[in-house]
């Protein structure tokens, strides 16, 4: 304040005025009006009058959002009146690309953008990236899976990668961050997402832009803007998506077993018998899952002065999630954004967060401790609890009910009570920033960003519980792992930008940049043995030591850019980058790449030849550039000896087998663009093609096992991804009161891999080959054919004579032999053809109602569950049958049936591997609806509010799959099973299941 | 301005003077080191013969499947089609290129690539007698890995006429990962395993004990080669060079337990702290309801122990799981040691086998039966009460060699290998999984003599990454 009084000696007198619009000259409420230089403001009222005490010669500054700021020097008259004119400026889109920001007019690349009111229309969720899903055209996301608080699996134009990383780099406020750090951040405190997909936008982050570029930049305060506190709460229910097939109860099931011969079924004595198994019958799924509770608390303030801008929010979430027995996940965040103006010159700033997440993990792998196996592999005619001959519940020496182990030998509910993995995430990210403006044209900019996540994970099995009896050798003990890491990624940027403009036409911005990022990166395992029944659970009171680890990675890169912008007249623009990077992921020999990329716009509506009523906006786009994916993880070149132990004392061991000359995958881009508005912009459109071909793929090459099997990460292939987007959107209605929009993107895929194992190898015989990489289950990577092509053998339907399930060997012959016979089924792999999504948008005076459908066409899943449930008789007396596992062959000339199953519970043609349980996996689905109600002005004054709203909202709602049985929305198969490079879709296999969510919520400003 | 000149020089100076640093790009691995710097001193080298031990002991190959899939082959066990079904296409000789043995191939190769990349760097020490025991240790486990590898994928050769001659396997002598190698015959890789084994042995160390290939551990392998080799004579020479004598039966069930080594030749140290394996997991789990066995022992080779044999208690257990009584194998149940369930030390040759090795040998040498028989029964006295033999002579002889056999090395991953070599079927009882033999008898009965299948499968990805490679005949 010292400063305010060091100004109030002159003169002071009170102003007073009315401020109103140019458009229409009606009054102007909300206007902030404040002496420059000092922090004194006020706002204009409903009739846009204002009062304010100044001196003469200060000046008064008007601003309000969509307006022109405006000034005026106070004189000798007491009245200012000031007529304010819109800004056309602002009212435009402001997207976030790369280092710097444009409005949509100067664009000259294929960007997506979804601002923070975008997002408000989503049904939401905790993790930003699963909101995005359809909004973007090109952006392909897909939910991980079910679980709470996962992130999404983005893919920007296709699939651009096989074996390094094929998700985009995220940049958040300037911090680079992994895709599983994206959950740390509060969806309510994103300002806007940026997705840069081509090379134009992206080449200027070189070696790690490949695969496209998010961009999610958080909110800040605005320059003389009255602290704004807005409150939102919502609460939730979620529910697993109903299940498009039915399993059999326990009178079908037990009369399946007695037609196959096996099992309970099989084995039943008496009717009395028989009745007391159908007593019992029940779904597994009501005892093992329940509804999940989802609440969402946040509270933001935010504001600014002359000189400071402010952003504070803290937010609370939580999703227990369907598992019963297990709290899903919470988190807790908060956040300081910080602007302030030190000097005229020198602005500093800093964004600051820091979230904590506690997870609860169920088992993700295909066994007896996954309960969402479990649910559908227990018979239903096996209860909760076990029983005695009598049929009682029995109970063990403390008096509780024991838990069924069931026929598949293994209580689940015991695994969810009694071995328990949490795992916590404290993520501080944020940066520190000084902005100089050291002329008129230039600027400097340096900035340090980081994210530190300390992570760690408890798993502690109960001593006693089922689990520890069995590893323990039925003698109570008790396990407890500790495992954790610390890692830390900085960015310090330095950037100047020089920017003109001459002749009032030639508009020209120069930036040149270096950029060093590092990570560091630390983990430790502890555990100990021999725990206390009942007790603590901290390794402090383990009897005994078990293991201990540890390990240490760092990575770095260091790089020198720049960018040129030219525009003239806002007709012609033209931009070039170019970037050198250096990693210390690549061998000796290819440290060094140089990547860029060039590309020119035409605004044909600013001509002035060009005249017309109905187009408003006609916009070509043109690009082409290089970027680079380093996703490879550390050390891959060097080929490494390990330690590990024998009778105590040390050993060493191959580790990693190495290519000296592996360098990073380099993705050349090119693409063209129009973008359209028509009838005063109310249909506005665009339109993209674009052709991405990645060469020097990084690719595992599996080595025979006669050398011992090694894979060898090398530069071996190449592919190409091709590609159409379309963009519409429409007011249907605009009217005051009234406004109703419907939009629509549709996006065309096309993949093929044109190039295996490098030709000039000499240690290959011909580039064409099939690579057999870890992550592997059932496709190969074949030129010619999409990427993860299925390699199954084809199925032929069963045989009417005799009931034998057939297959077609490689040369098409009928056999009934499957392993062997596999063959790459082209144009069938795990991506999709085609996706898209179209929405309504309808406001009516108070009221909002917003609906999302996501559709997606042409992949292909393999459904192991469904192999497991009609399994031709294969172990079917340890897991339950879908109902239709009833038609199978039971006299010669059955056609349509199943193969028949096997009363001895196998058959060598039956449950085989094949294209019969491949399945399309297209599928439409309402992802979002909200339903909302703002509060009429005359209630929220009311009330000194400036704002409420309250709304419903439901995802996952409906959705139809005409041919994949089970949920369509496959990410991850199996987690622990696809330990690397997931291929998101290949398989399903009782990963957490999607869930339905219906929450509501309000939202308070004031 | 001059003040911005300043700020903007400095911060520049700054911003390079830490980036451009080149070595902020070469960062080395924290928890390796590189293949140039991996072996120069003798303390490298014998980390790295260390390494060749705990590679046996991966999971793939002596860790648990090696111990446990040649029983599974045979007519020892049956399957407990209650339980988890593991090994089920192995049980019913069903295995395919895509279902096979494919990561104990891989196992065993990389024993013999790590043997092969420090046979190529011992030059770097000294000649004497430290280096020729890092030699020996790592031809003996080079040896041993093509041995096994070949009895799986190959034939034996005196499994019948024209096995010397068929396509055994890769013989691998370069720690080079990018060669292709094609299979060599059966011939050449007995020739071969031979001449590792024989080299070895003049070169392994007296001082080495039992946690390592030693002496007698040598010539005890060496004497199962010679025997698979149809070689008798050799076959007797390399066992009478063993010097320890066959466990006593006082001793005998504290083999299983580790609390006695009397009478192990070798054996692989396995350790909580560090290899962590669990051998018993392929036979069976213990519950808090009992044990739950995935395999249970073949109820007519159950009635082939008498109750004066001491193996009999200290094989298997008679017991209830979940109101069922079974015939569980725990042999690989129960430490003296480790906490950990089934992690015990991992038996890979006794002097009983040696005996046995012995006694068959010199019963195919015309006029040697008396010989046989002594050999027969130092193993026999030390495993009955009181020896049941007595005498025999001729087929008789033969055939209590061929049941002690059976009997003294059960689930230890030998009979697929011995009834294989002799040419003969897998004939397994006819009975359920149950104590008594009820319950369910096994689908598949039996593998007639000279059935392809004796020859398992190689694996798919070999075949579609090693162009020298073929697959074996029947699949």
């Amino acid at each position: 304040m010292a400063f305010v009084m060091q100004f109030s000696f002159a003169q002071e007198k009170t102003i007073t005025g009315t401020v109103t619009s140019a458009a229409d000259g009606l009054p102007l409420p909300g206007v902030n009006v404040i002496v420059q230089g000092t922090s004194r403001g006020v706002q204009t009222d409903f009739d846009g009058n204002y009062t304010i005490k100044a001196s003469t010669g200060e000046t008064l500054v008007f601003s309000f959002l969509g307006m022109k700021e405006a000034t005026a020097t106070v004189a000798a008259s007491n009245t200012i009146n000031m007529v304010m004119s819109e800004d056309v400026e602002t009212l435009e889109e402001i997207v976030v690309v790369g280092f710097s920001s444009k409005s949509r007019d100067e664009l000259t690349s294929a960007v997506s953008n979804v601002t923070s009111e975008d997002l408000q229309k989503i049904a939401p969720s905790v993790s930003i990236d699963n909101m995005l899903q359809g909004v973007a055209a090109g952006v392909q996301v897909t939910a991980q899976n079910g679980k709470p608080g996962q992130t999404a699996f983005i893919r920007v134009r296709g699939i651009g990668s096989i074996n390094a990383g094929n998700q985009p780099l995220y940049i958040v406020d300037g911090a680079q961050v992994n895709e599983n750090d994206v959950n740390a951040i509060n969806p309510n405190d994103v300002e806007s997402v940026s997705v840069l997909k081509d090379a134009a936008s992206t080449s200027i982050y070189g070696a790690r832009g490949g695969n496209g570029v998010v961009l999610i930049t958080t909110k800040r305060g605005k320059k003389g803007k009255d602290a704004v506190i807005k409150v939102s709460s919502r609460l939730g229910r979620s529910r697993k998506v109903r299940d498009n097939f039915t399993m059999m109860n326990s009178a079908q099931k037990l009369q399946y077993e007695r037609e196959l011969g096996i099992g309970t079924g099989a084995s039943l004595a008496s009717n009395a018998e028989l009745n007391a198994l159908l007593a019992l019958d029940h779904d597994w799924q009501e005892d093992l899952l329940q509804d999940g509770l989802q609440q969402s608390f946040s509270l933001s303030i935010s504001g600014g002065e002359e000189r400071m801008r402010y952003f504070f929010s803290l937010g609370y979430d939580e999703d227990t999630g369907i598992v019963r027995d297990i709290d899903g996940y919470n988190r807790s965040s908060g956040r300081l954004n910080v602007d302030y103006d030190a000097k005229p010159w020198l602005t500093v700033g800093t964004s600051l967060s820091f979230s904590s997440i506690e997870q609860g993990d169920p088992r993700d792998r295909n066994n007896v401790q996954n309960p969402f196996r479990a649910m559908y592999d227990y018979n239903p005619y096996e209860p909760f609890y076990r029983r005695d001959e009598n049929g009682n519940v029995i109970f063990d020496a403390n008096n509780q009910p024991v838990l069924n182990p069931t026929s598949a030998g293994y209580p689940v509910s015991s695994e969810l009570r009694e071995n328990l993995t949490s795992r916590f995430n404290h993520r501080f990210l944020g940066n520190f920033y000084l902005d100089f403006k050291l002329h008129e044209n230039v600027k400097f900019l340096t900035q340090v960003s980081g994210i530190y996540d300390q992570f760690r994970r408890e798993n502690y099995l109960q001593p006693g519980s089922t689990l520890d009896l069995i590893v323990n050798g039925n003698v109570p003990t008790g396990d407890k792992t500790d495992s954790g890491s610390f890692d830390f990624t900085y960015t310090w940027l330095n950037k100047a930008t020089y920017s003109n403009t001459f002749g009032e036409k030639h508009n020209l911005e120069v930036t040149a940049l270096t950029e060093y990022v590092r990570n560091n990166f630390r983990s430790y395992l502890a555990s100990g043995t021999g725990f206390v029944i009942g007790g603590p659970s901290v390794l402090d009171v383990s009897a005994a030591p078990d293991t201990v680890g540890g390990t240490r990675s760092e990575n770095a890169l260091f790089s020198i850019a720049g960018n040129v912008d030219y525009n003239y007249d806002n007709r012609y623009i033209v931009t070039a980058t170019v970037r050198r990077d250096g990693s210390s992921k690549f061998g000796a020999n290819t440290k060094y790449g140089t990547f860029f990329s060039g590309s020119v716009a035409w605004n044909i509506n600013n001509e002035a030849f060009f005249k017309s009523n109905t187009i408003n906006t006609l916009k070509l786009r043109a690009s082409y550039g290089t970027s680079g994916n380093d996703q490879i993880g550390n050390y891959q070149p060097i080929t490494t000896y390990g330690f590990a132990a024998y009778n105590g004392l040390n050993t060493l061991e191959p580790q990693n087998f190495g290519d000296p000359n592996l360098g990073w995958e380099e993705n050349t881009n090119y693409g063209i663009g129009v973008e359209f508005g028509l009838f005063n912009n109310r249909l506005r459109g665009l339109v993209d093609y674009y052709n991405r071909t990645t060469s020097e793929l990084l690719l595992n090459e599996q080595l025979p096992f006669s050398v011992g099997g090694p894979t060898v990460t090398g530069n071996l292939g190449e592919m190409v991804n091709k590609g159409w987007e379309f963009e519409l959107a429409g007011d249907v209605i605009r009217t005051e009161d009234f406004r109703w929009s419907l939009n629509a993107n549709v996006n065309l895929y096309d993949n093929e891999v044109t190039k295996l194992v490098n030709p000039d190898d000499p240690n290959t015989e011909d580039n064409e080959s099939d690579l057999f990489t870890s992550a592997n289950f059932f496709s190969v990577l074949r030129v010619g054919e999409e990427v993860n092509t299925f390699f199954l053998t084809r199925y032929a339907g069963v045989n009417p004579a005799n009931g034998e399930a057939l297959y077609l060997d490689t040369d098409g012959n009928v056999t009934n032999v499957a392993a062997g016979n596999e063959v790459a089924l082209s144009g069938k792999s795990p991506f999709a053809d085609m996706d898209g999504s179209f929405g309504t948008s309808v406001q009516y005076k108070g009221w909002d109602l917003n609906a999302n459908f996501y559709w997606k066409v042409g992949n292909y899943i393999y459904n192991l569950v469904e192999q497991n449930m009609l399994a031709d008789g294969d172990g079917v007396e340890s897991q339950n049958q879908r109902l239709d596992a009833f038609n199978y062959w039971r006299n010669p000339g059955d056609t349509n049936v199943l193969p028949r199953p096997s009363s001895a519970g196998f058959a060598a043609d039956a449950n085989q591997t094949s294209d019969r349980f491949l399945q399309k996996g297209d599928y439409i689905r309402l992802r979002s609806v909200q339903l909302g109600y703002t509060l009429p002005k005359r209630f929220t004054d009311a009330m000194a509010l400036d704002n409420v709203r309250i709304y419903a909202a439901g995802t996952n709602l409906w959705t139809y799959a005409p041919e994949f049985k089970g949920d369509p929305e496959v990410g991850i198969g199996s987690g622990e099973t696809q330990t690397a490079g997931t291929i998101p879709g290949e398989f399903a296999l009782y990963s957490y299941p999607t869930t339905a969510t219906i929450a509501v919520g309000f939202d308070i400003q004031f | 301005m001059k003040k911005y000149t300043i700020i903007l020089s400095t911060i520049f100076a700054m911003a390079f003077m830490s980036s451009c640093d080149q070595d902020n790009l070469n960062l080395n691995p924290f928890n390796s080191v590189g293949v140039d710097v991996a072996l120069n001193t003798q303390g490298d080298f014998d980390i790295a013969v260390n390494g060749l031990y705990s590679m046996m002991i991966d999971a793939q190959y002596y860790g648990a499947d090696f111990l446990s899939f040649p029983d599974v082959l045979a007519d020892n066990l049956i399957i407990n089609l209650d339980a988890r079904q593991t090994q089920r296409s192995t049980f019913e000789w069903r295995y395919n290129p895509n279902d096979t043995r494919g990561a104990f191939m891989a196992d065993a190769y990389d024993v013999v690539q790590q043997a092969n990349f420090i046979l190529e760097n011992v030059d770097k020490l000294p000649a004497g007698a430290a280096k020729d025991n890092v030699e020996a240790q790592a031809l003996a486990a080079r040896a041993l890995a093509h041995f096994n590898l070949n009895n799986v994928f190959g034939m034996i050769p005196t499994q019948e006429a024209g096995a010397n001659a068929s396509l055994g396997i890769s013989l691998n002598f370069s720690s080079d990962i990018r060669q292709t190698l094609a299979r060599n015959t059966v011939e050449a890789v007995y020739t071969s395993v031979i001449n590792d084994l024989e080299e070895a042995a003049g070169k392994i160390s007296a001082a080495n004990g039992i946690e390592r290939f030693n002496p007698d551990a040598i010539n005890g392998i060496l004497s199962r080669v010679y025997l698979y080799d149809g070689q008798w004579q050799n076959a007797v020479d390399a066992a009478n060079a063993v010097t320890a004598s066959v466990a006593e039966f006082g001793n005998f069930t504290g083999i299983w337990d580790d609390s006695s080594d009397d009478g192990v030749l070798f054996k692989l140290i396995n350790r909580d702290a560090d290899t962590d394996i669990s051998t018993a997991v392929p036979y069976n789990q213990v519950l808090t309801a009992g044990i739950f066995s995935e395999y249970v022992v073949d109820f007519g080779f159950f009635n082939l122990y008498s109750d004066q044999d001491v193996r009999k208690g200290a094989f298997i257990e008679t017991s209830a799981f979940e109101g069922d009584v079974y015939n569980h194998v725990v042999i690989h149940n129960n430490s003296s040691i480790n906490m950990g369930t089934g992690v015990v030390d991992i038996k890979v040759i006794r002097a009983a086998e040696v005996q046995l090795n012995k006694a068959e040998a010199l019963a195919n040498i015309p006029g040697q039966d008396a010989a046989a028989l002594a050999a027969l029964d130092l193993v026999r006295n030390q495993r009955y009460v009181v020896n049941p033999g007595g005498g025999e002579t001729g087929q008789a002889l033969k055939d209590a060699i061929q049941l002690e056999r059976r009997l003294e090395l059960a689930f230890q991953g030998h009979r697929f290998f011995d009834i294989k070599r002799q040419g003969d079927a897998i004939t397994r009882t006819n009975a359920g999984q149950f104590a008594d033999g009820t319950g369910t008898p096994p689908l598949f009965l039996t593998l007639p003599a000279g059935d392809c299948k004796f020859e398992l499968a190689i694996p798919v990805t070999e075949i579609n990454v090693n162009p020298a490679s073929t697959q074996n005949p029947c699949y």
